[in-house]
């Protein structure tokens, strides 16, 4: 599976929700399930299969006379990482959402972690004497 | 599409100006707040109405007219015929503009162009963004999972800094910065649900408070502002300059009321600050290709000053501050052209043309109507003359008679000259009219509408024609009644006794010219037949004065009978 995905649309999702709630599932009990209809909506869900399939998100396995699908990943993974892909490509990009952030950079690296950490103790033990002096001074 | 061109650039300049001015303010007191009013002025600017606009000319001026197609006008003074020499004018004038395609104005040029490739721009920019915050609502009603607890320390949270309602929280999968999302609805706080487990409640305090100042500040108002700004104007490299500033002034802004909502918790706030960042950062050890963070690891480390050391703004840079925000929001909303008065337009070639022909149209009509007038006059006066004509003979009063129809004759040619110099004068003074109008639009460029110019020529032509025609036919008319006043005349001047009486025979096959000519031919041939009988025709009623005795009548009548075949006459006497 490639590790910055497309999102999917919305017919895919709903097939992936449906295999998250109710496991390995075959393509007619898909239909069922989403179009309440059975025949008339199997080519359909047939085709939502093959293409969440060539994108890694479900794979077949073969169950007596007929193929069961079944989910690649769950549910929170599969959602993380969409919402990491579509943030990534609405704040680092050109698009601007709705949204406040807390810290728009990813990507430091363990080097400047540990340097802000240093930073960190520093600072605090700067602003210690700074708040001890006038006490010792009183007493 | 001009005008919001200039409108445009106007604005893309004036928050340029802004931007200028806002960094200066900036680096001069470094109050976050302040620096993220003069920030926000620049998308303010952008939206509102342009301080100037900036004169766009990049399209090929039409050539004017050249001053012999000018002259053609003014040197027709011909008083009779200057109408038509006035139209025959105009025509050529019109008829100059398509032959040179220099007039021609570009339907489509470079300003029109670029408009249209900024408002794409601008209309995939919005559609992408759209769909973009659509298939992110979708997402996130699959995996927004509320927590209790969380949104009771939420609500607490809230009430502390002053929100009348509480945000919606959903604790969200993967690696997302907490960060509060209001699109179609109540503003949610999403916080990641890994980082909140491994978060100590202090430390998770103090990031939801920086979400929650957020949406005290209405900063997801700003949001739209700035996503309407970026969107018009996604090119303008000032725009995402003010973004990244305004994204930066926010966060601190949001870090003091941290700060000053919970007092003490500087350190704790700052570990939560490094904690995310660390929760954020992929699993990796080496910094990827073109990934450096170097700008963003420097606004930490300056948060993290900011957070840890208190720093206060001193008074002269608070006032710099607060002056040139002032001075901003001075030069914002007043536009000076929105004061002026809207410069009277010059008309476009286009218009002038619609000008000339309407102006030629008004002229041929008159002309047609004047025609009609002349017409109906001397119709009326042959009418006249064909009704005394066929009067009831009166043998005893045959020569009064005669008297009295040449009084009448002449009386109704004295009449017609009269109308006739009356619409001459008419006519001299309208066409001075249309000289003086003529004069002033050939001085005008003329280009454009080609096609319609050609087929408002030719209609001008044909009705030129036209006139020119009945005047003929009109013309034809009078020098007939004039030869037979003539012929009437002489027969007064010779004094001859009243030989016979007069008769009219109206002919429908035969022209009457014709016939009158063979039939004078024929009696010409006998004197005496000739001296008793006066034949003159009229063409346009197509009818035969006659003037014989009764005998010769039946003589005349029966050659009429016998020449005009097949048609049905009406002989009166």
């Amino acid at each position: 599976m490639s590790e910055k995905s497309a999102t999917v649309p919305a017919a895919e999702l709903a097939v992936l929700q449906t295999l998250w709630e109710r496991g390995p599932a075959s393509v007619r009990q898909l239909s069922e399930a989403l179009y309440s209809g059975g025949a008339a909506q199997y080519g359909t869900v047939h085709k939502l299969l093959e293409r969440l399939e060539s994108k890694n998100y479900v794979q077949r396995r073969r169950s007596g006379r007929e193929h069961l699908f079944l989910p690649t990943l769950g549910r929170d993974e599969f959602l993380g990482r969409e919402l990491e892909v579509l943030v990534d490509k609405m704040c680092g990009g050109s698009l601007q959402p709705l949204l406040s952030h807390l810290i728009r950079s990813k990507g430091l690296t363990p080097q400047e972690l540990s340097d802000l950490l240093a930073l960190i103790e520093k600072l605090s033990r700067e602003s210690r004497p700074e708040k001890r002096r006038p006490k010792k001074g009183a007493d | 599409m001009r005008t919001l061109l200039e409108i445009g650039l106007g604005n893309a300049v004036g928050a340029t100006l802004l931007a200028a001015l806002a960094c200066a303010g900036a680096r001069l007191c470094r109050h976050p707040a302040m620096t993220h009013g003069l920030w926000l002025l620049v998308f303010v600017k952008l939206l509102t109405p342009p301080l100037f606009r900036l004169p766009i000319d990049l399209d090929t001026p039409a050539p004017r007219p050249t001053p012999e197609s000018v002259s053609i006008v003014h040197e027709s003074a011909e008083p009779m015929i200057l109408d038509r020499d006035a139209l025959a004018a105009t025509l050529s004038i019109l008829e100059q503009s398509p032959a040179e395609p220099g007039n021609a104005v570009p339907a489509f040029g470079l300003v029109e162009g670029i408009t249209v490739l900024w408002l794409a721009g601008s209309a995939v920019w919005f559609c992408w963004t759209a769909l973009s915050l659509l298939t992110f609502r979708r997402l996130l009603a699959c995996a927004g999972t509320p927590s209790a607890a969380l949104q009771l320390r939420v609500d607490e949270l809230s009430r502390q800094l002053g929100l009348r309602t509480a945000p919606r929280v959903a604790l969200v999968p993967g690696r997302l910065s907490p960060m509060v999302w209001s699109f179609l609805g109540r503003p949610r706080l999403l916080f990641p649900a890994r980082l909140f487990d491994s978060l100590s409640p202090d430390q998770t305090d103090t990031l939801i408070l920086h979400e929650l100042a957020h949406l005290a500040r209405r900063d997801h108002w700003v949001r739209w502002l700035e996503l309407l700004a970026s969107g018009l104007y996604w090119w303008l490299p000032v725009v995402w300059l003010a973004r990244r500033a305004l994204h930066a002034a926010e966060e601190e802004c949001c870090d003091r009321a941290v700060t000053r909502a919970l007092p003490g918790s500087g350190c704790d706030y700052a570990l939560a600050l490094v904690q995310t960042l660390a929760f954020l950062a992929p699993a990796r050890t080496t910094l990827p290709p073109a990934a450096s963070a170097a700008a963003a690891v420097s606004q930490i480390k300056r948060r993290l000053a900011m957070i840890l050391r208190k720093q206060s703004i001193s008074l002269v840079a608070r006032l710099g501050g607060a002056v040139l925000l002032g001075l901003a929001l001075v030069a914002l909303p007043w536009a000076p052209t929105i004061a002026q008065q809207p410069k009277e337009q010059q008309p476009s070639p286009q218009q002038l043309r619609r000008q000339q022909i309407e102006v030629l149209r008004q002229l041929l009509k008159s002309l047609e109507q004047e025609q009609q007038a002349e017409e109906q006059a001397l119709r009326a006066k042959n009418t006249f003359v064909v009704e005394t004509l066929n009067q009831p003979a009166q043998p005893k009063k045959t020569a009064e008679g005669t008297q009295f129809l040449i009084e009448a004759i002449v009386d109704a040619q004295k009449t017609a000259a009269d109308q006739q110099k009356k619409l001459a004068e008419d006519h001299a003074k309208r066409a001075k009219e249309a000289e003086m109008r003529l004069r002033i639009k050939a001085a005008q460029p003329k280009a454009g509408d080609v096609v319609q110019a050609k087929d408002e020529i030719d209609q001008l032509r044909a009705k030129i024609a036209q006139a020119e025609s009945d005047l003929g036919a009109a013309q034809a008319n009078l020098v007939q009644l004039q030869a037979a006043l003539d012929k009437l005349a002489l027969h007064k001047s010779k004094a001859q006794p009243a030989t016979g009486e007069f008769f009219a025979i109206s002919l429908r096959s035969a022209q009457a010219s014709d016939m009158a000519k063979i039939l004078n031919d024929l009696f010409s041939a006998h004197p005496s037949d000739k001296s008793r009988i006066t034949i003159v025709p009229d063409p346009r009623t197509n009818t035969l004065l006659i003037q014989a005795a009764a005998d010769d009548l039946i003589t005349v009548r029966t050659l009429i009978e016998r020449l005009d075949i097949g048609t049905e006459k009406k002989t009166r006497n």
